[in-house]
């Protein structure tokens, strides 16, 4: 018996355009989490009859990423601002020295001010921040939630397992700017990772590799420094002799 | 891509369910191992480390130092690179050569280099001889190696980091830096406003006009060898085109109002422009000589600011036929006119993207702040580039698409500045400020 | 301010108001007809020379429009067809040079008909109207000033302006030019409804290329947003 599910797929196709945080977000966020359900679902009742469902076992939930609504009229707002420009370019002639700067006639005035008027200052200070920490420019929520919302299914140890990796590998899958975009959709390599109980990578051979050097030398410095968890014990041997198989692709 | 596929025997098979941001995969086959998709990559930029150049007369001589000042900017300013800081490097520099055998390369791995660049000099009597190479540094091999001859300045030293960079980019990405080419902007004088180009790096700066009136909107002709701009020298706001290397200024539309907004097709034989003869502001296209003047818009309102697409065959301008200034698209005979813009209210100078993919525009938000975004003509998806640094307006594309250069009164005087396309690496380019409406040339050479 | 000034006001309002409900009803002519009487009974100096008459017209138009506004089509044209009649005598009861005497007011000079005089006029006249933001239309309290222009151009046809429009510096350096262009049309078409010969009248936009206040505040934005009305060679 096996099972494809087609909803998942339709809903990663759309994904994009609901990364917008409009309504269709929550009608993933619906649709993923019924779905998943239905996965768990599925599962359980496919497990063999003598398994009990041990009550004990802590099933890690990530939240839901929440964010206001933006009116969609209203141009769009960065949350995180790109860093401030350096200050030296090459060869820039140098500012005028004596022009002071708003920040330094503050503090100046702010100097020949009474304690009594330093204070007062000093508590708007505070509510400006105050205020300025609940401003509605965040989106709320938690901050390592997954955009999409996740459960993990723990129903099966190895299958833990393998989602680990995936999480460790997908987390540093890191490719160099400067691969041309026209060559970004075809990157495609297969490696064989031998895993020791201890969780390192005891060797790793490709099985399929790719012309592209700035890919390779990637992947290759990828699998030299990934930080792997040991394997369940009772698995230990299948991931240390038959390996798992990466596939890495766009 | 989240496709989860169950496999049964379920007591054998590798349940995943993940859904992280990337999106992983796994399958397995009944008794065999498993297999883990990954996709969705983060493209991160190439580290580089850039030596410093050396002269073999006197180690840091003046070509030296402009030489490695000028290819350490050029990967600092582009989002393909991540420059890594001259102070972190271990290497010992004053004893390494300049070929693979005679390089550490474990001291450039672990200052986290994937690329490393070198370059000597050579001067005699007034000239140089330069050598700048490019080695991967993981697997130890030169990858690029280029020679130039040329005058012993700081000019010319400059110009050759510029170029032994682009071929870096080139190398790695198969797209031309944009390195050596300038920008067109106008500065304010005391009588008027005048013509400049600059070079991208800012080191570099050249007057086109000094006629002493008000000189407009520049825009590159597509060899890159001469301007059109607006300009009252002769009263009315005609639209002219001067020759870079110098030369007289040719009259290209002198229609009574004004002409403005010149802006040459891709195949540089039209030219798309705005004028007001007929009592209202519409945009036409003519020859590039002026001749076979056409009427584009029909409209009550503002029509300006044309730009073409890249292939030739739209046209991206302002219209406030609908009340605000927003930005629309047609076809390049008039046709199939669309409305880009669906947010904002206040939106104008729109710039096509040599890619085609995105128009640069500025735009008011509701905090009244001018800032730089980008649309997806064909999806209308925008993405803001500034934000809370003071207003920044009139973006242009770089010619590879990757960079827009744009003014910034973030500090006060209105400056160039350039940046990244997806808003990152913004770095000022003029310090004196009073610019306005940069243009970024073509390639120049 | 001269009395003329504010009189003229709730006319020309009155005539925008007009404008906008021209569409929908059917006393249109009248309601014109009587607009333009007025208008010229007024440039015919008739709302100093001929007060009573003037503003029994005035207050007739009034009551057309209050009619027009109670869709009460058939009295509006009646007293529409009135207002039109008295403007007409007010004007007939004002021969030219009827108020020469009021010499209090600096700028009654421009009433005098010789072109001399007239360059006197301009000179003593505040040469600037405002606009609103992004606005390219003329604001009420810019009509008084703009009506006198028309006066003086009128009676002297020899005398040429150039009307300049300029922007603030907020907006784009060519959306700017356009959009002071438009300022400086929209001053042009006043005069030119006023009376005035086109061939008086050049216009060119320099958008926010020359600012009369360089600073960056609101005030300093509302100064830059103007036409000025220059005499040409």
């Amino acid at each position: 018996m096996g099972i494809e599910d087609t909803v998942n797929t339709s809903l990663a196709k759309e994904r994009p355009r609901k990364r917008s945080g409009n309504r269709g977000f929550w009608l993933t966020a619906i649709l993923s989490l019924l779905v998943h359900a239905g996965i768990g679902a599925a599962a359980l009742y496919a497990q063999p009859k003598r398994q009990t469902i041990d009550l004990n076992r802590a099933i890690p939930v990530q939240l839901v990423k929440l964010g206001k609504k933006r009116d969609p009229k209203l141009l769009p707002r960065i949350y995180e601002p790109p860093p401030p420009p350096k200050d030296e370019g090459v060869a820039l002639a140098k500012e005028e020295k004596s022009q002071p700067t708003p920040k330094d006639e503050r503090k100046k005035s702010k100097d020949e001010l009474s304690d009594a008027a330093k204070r007062m200052l000093d508590s708007d200070r505070r509510l400006d921040e105050a205020l300025r920490r609940v401003t509605p420019d965040d989106p709320e929520g938690d901050p390592s939630g997954s955009e999409f919302g996740t459960t993990t299914d723990t129903t099966n140890a190895a299958a833990g397992y393998v989602a680990e990796i995936g999480r460790a590998l997908q987390s540093n899958y890191r490719l160099p700017e400067a691969i041309p975009a026209s060559q970004r959709k075809f990157l495609k390599a297969r490696v064989l990772l031998y895993i020791e109980p201890n969780g390192k990578i005891r060797e790793f051979a490709f099985v399929e590799e790719h012309p592209n050097q700035l890919f390779m030398s990637a992947l290759d410095s990828l699998l030299k420094t990934v930080q792997l968890p040991a394997p369940p014990a009772a698995e230990a041997k299948r991931f240390q002799n038959d390996g798992v198989e990466v596939v890495f692709r766009p | 891509m989240q496709v989860t596929r169950i496999q049964t025997p379920l007591t054998l098979a590798l349940l995943c369910t993940f859904l992280v941001s990337g999106g992983a995969e796994a399958q397995t086959p009944p008794g065999t191992r498993a297999v883990i998709e990954i996709g969705n990559p983060d493209f991160r930029p190439y580290p580089i480390a850039t030596a410093d150049v050396r002269d073999a007369n006197s180690p840091n001589s003046v070509p030296a130092q402009a030489m490695t000042k000028a290819m350490r900017y050029d990967f600092e300013i582009s989002p393909v690179f991540k420059l890594l800081d001259p102070k972190s490097y271990l290497a010992n520099q004053a004893k390494e050569g300049m070929t693979a055998a005679s390089i550490k390369f474990s001291d450039w791995l672990s200052v986290g280099a994937e690329g490393l660049v070198k370059g000597t000099i050579e001067q005699s009597g007034g000239e140089m001889k330069v050598d700048l190479r490019l080695f991967d540094v993981a697997s130890g091999r030169e990858q690029l190696k280029k020679s130039y001859k040329g005058p012993a300045t700081e000019d010319e030293a400059r110009t050759i980091g510029h170029r032994f960079a682009n071929e870096v980019v080139f190398f790695l990405t198969g797209t031309k830096g944009v390195f050596t080419t300038r920008v067109a902007a106008v500065k304010k004088t005391k009588t008027g406003r005048e013509l400049w180009t600059i070079s991208v790096d800012g080191a570099s700066r050249s007057q086109v006009t000094k006629n002493g009136s008000i000189n407009l909107l520049p825009a590159w002709s597509r060899n890159g060898k001469s301007l059109l701009f607006t300009s009252y020298i002769k009263h009315n706001p005609n639209l002219y085109s001067v020759p870079l290397g110098g030369g007289a200024l040719k009259l290209i539309s002198g229609e009574r109002g004004l002409n403005t907004g010149g802006s040459m097709s891709p195949d540089g034989r039209k030219v798309a422009l705005t004028l007001s003869r007929d009592g209202n502001s519409e945009i036409y296209v003519m020859n590039a000589d002026g001749s076979g003047l056409q009427r584009l818009t029909n409209e009550w309102a503002i029509d300006s600011s044309p730009s073409w697409s890249p292939d030739g065959k739209r046209i991206a301008f302002v219209s406030a036929r609908w009340g605000d200034p927003h930005i629309f698209v047609m076809n390049s005979d008039g046709s199939g006119v669309r409305r880009i813009t669906e947010r904002g209210n206040y939106n104008q100078t729109p710039d096509w993207s040599p890619r085609g993919d995105l128009i640069a525009f500025t735009a008011r938000d509701e905090r009244n702040k001018f800032d730089i975004f980008t649309v997806n003509p064909d999806t209308k998806e925008i993405k803001r580039l500034t934000q809370d640094q003071g207003d920044n307006e009139e973006p242009s594309f770089s010619p590879d698409g990757n960079h827009i250069v744009f003014t910034s009164k973030r500090n006060k005087k209105s400056q160039v500045f350039i940046m990244a396309t997806d808003g990152t690496h913004q770095t000022q380019l003029t310090a004196d400020g009073g610019f306005s409406t940069p243009a970024w040339s073509p390639y120049l050479d | 301010m001269s009395p003329r000034v504010s009189l003229i006001r709730p006319l020309l309002l009155a005539a925008a108001l007009l404008a906008a409900c021209a569409s929908t009803q059917t006393a249109d002519l009248e309601l014109s007809a009587a607009e333009k009487a007025l208008a010229d009974a007024y440039a015919a100096k008739a709302s100093d020379c001929a007060k009573a008459t003037y503003q029994a017209a005035e207050s007739k138009l009034r009551e057309a429009k209050k009619l027009i506004a109670e869709e009460n089509v058939e009295g509006a044209r009646a007293a529409a067809q009135e207002a039109e009649r008295l403007a007409q005598q007010a004007r007939g009861e004002s021969p030219p040079g009827c108020d020469e005497k009021e010499e209090e007011d600096p700028n009654k000079d421009a009433s005098a008909t010789d072109d001399a005089s007239a360059r006197l006029g301009l000179e003593g006249l505040e040469h600037t109207v405002y606009f609103d933001y992004n606005q390219a239309t003329i604001r009420e309290d810019s009509k008084g000033l703009l009506s006198k222009y028309a006066k003086i151009l009128k009676d002297s046809p020899s005398i040429k302006l150039e009307i300049e429009g300029h922007c603030d510096s907020r907006g784009s350096t060519e959306y700017n030019l356009h959009l002071g262009e438009r300022r400086a049309r929209a001053v042009e078409k006043y005069l030119l409804t006023q009376g005035v010969k086109p061939d008086q009248i050049d216009i060119i936009s320099y958008g926010e290329e020359r600012p009369v206040d360089f600073d960056e505040t609101e005030e300093a934005h509302q100064r830059n947003r103007r036409a000025e009305l220059k005499k040409s060679s």
